[in-house]
């Protein structure tokens, strides 16, 4: 299982190159990475055990915020719907963010992956709104829905 | 191929949306898209015949530039990006690459990263732009610095 991180401060570069340089000495692995929607915030997308425990301190995803912390960041988790397999065709991606909208939904990031399986990309859709108990119910059944809009335009 | 467009003027997520809009509304394919490091500047990656001709209106590129040229207020501009980089899964692949970019026998400033679908076997394969303007000479350069970085990343390794 994934899940995004949003780290700061300094320009989108820097930021960037804080964040790769950090995770690398960690050795932990970089799923994704890309600037937020608002600058000159960063997302980097990590794997977490299943099921993730936040005080897991072996878990990848914790030893991430970790090494983010640790260069002077202020890392935080938030929010993404459930990974959506995306074809590489016109149209797709319009259909998967129209989808969102009609559910109210404010998107502030788009993080890509390559899916092992082959023609598709993994796409992780943030969104604008907070954690809470609801949150992985509702990130499961956004993704359900975009996944559905995306499957009719295949 | 593929090459990395730059696009303008609002607010990062608006200008994402009005792309991804008049991309569609062309029905050309978006391979890659995220924000520029230069906010809030979107980069665009879309595919170009193997013999790009600017002058060919028939070309996928040439054709999603005029579409976003489209939208008000937009100034598309084709900018570098050096080949298309087959990543290694793991961690300090990603540093290892920047590192062979910026710090190269011919160092660029990288300001945009995508990441394209063609995943094959254990590798992404990712977009590298960096800052400068397109010339003749540019094209030979983006091969040699995605063959350092792949070297880099992978020494002697099959990659396949």
């Amino acid at each position: 299982m994934h899940q995004q991180i949003k780290a700061s401060p300094d320009s989108t570069s820097e930021n960037m190159r804080k964040v790769v340089k950090a995770l690398s000495n960690a050795g932990i692995n970089i799923e994704a990475i890309g600037p937020d929607f608002q600058p000159p915030h960063v997302r980097v997308l990590v794997r977490h055990k299943e099921p993730y425990k936040a005080n897991d301190a072996s878990d990848p995803f914790n030893r991430a915020l970790v090494a983010l912390r640790g260069v002077g960041l202020d890392p935080t988790v938030v929010p993404s719907v459930e990974l959506v397999s995306m074809p590489n065709v016109p149209t797709a991606l319009q259909a998967a963010i129209d989808a969102l909208d009609q559910q109210g939904r404010v998107l502030d990031s788009v993080l890509v992956m390559p899916d092992a399986a082959g023609g598709d990309a993994l796409v992780s859709f943030g969104i604008d709104t907070t954690i809470d108990d609801a949150w992985p119910k509702e990130a499961e059944r956004l993704g359900g829905l975009v996944q559905a809009a995306v499957n009719k335009v295949r | 191929m593929h090459q990395q467009i730059k696009a303008s003027p609002e607010d990062t997520a608006q200008n994402m949306r009005l792309v991804i809009e008049a991309l569609a509304a062309a029905e050309i394919n978006i391979e890659a898209i995220a924000p520029d490091f230069d906010p809030p500047h979107i980069r665009v990656l879309v595919k170009h015949k193997p013999n790009y001709k600017k002058d060919d209106p028939t070309d996928t590129f040439n054709r999603a530039l005029e579409a976003i040229r489209g939208i008000d207020g937009f100034e598309p501009t084709a900018v570098r990006a050096v080949d298309p980089i087959r990543m290694k899964n793991e961690p300090g692949a990603l540093k290892k690459a920047l590192d062979s970019i910026e710090q190269g026998a011919n160092p660029q400033v990288i300001d945009s990263i995508l990441v394209l679908p063609a995943a094959q076997g254990n590798y992404a394969v990712v977009s590298i732009g960096v800052q400068g303007e397109v010339d003749d000479d540019w094209a030979d350069q983006a091969v040699q610095l995605s063959v350092a970085a792949e070297q880099a990343i992978w020494g002697g390794e099959d990659i396949n």
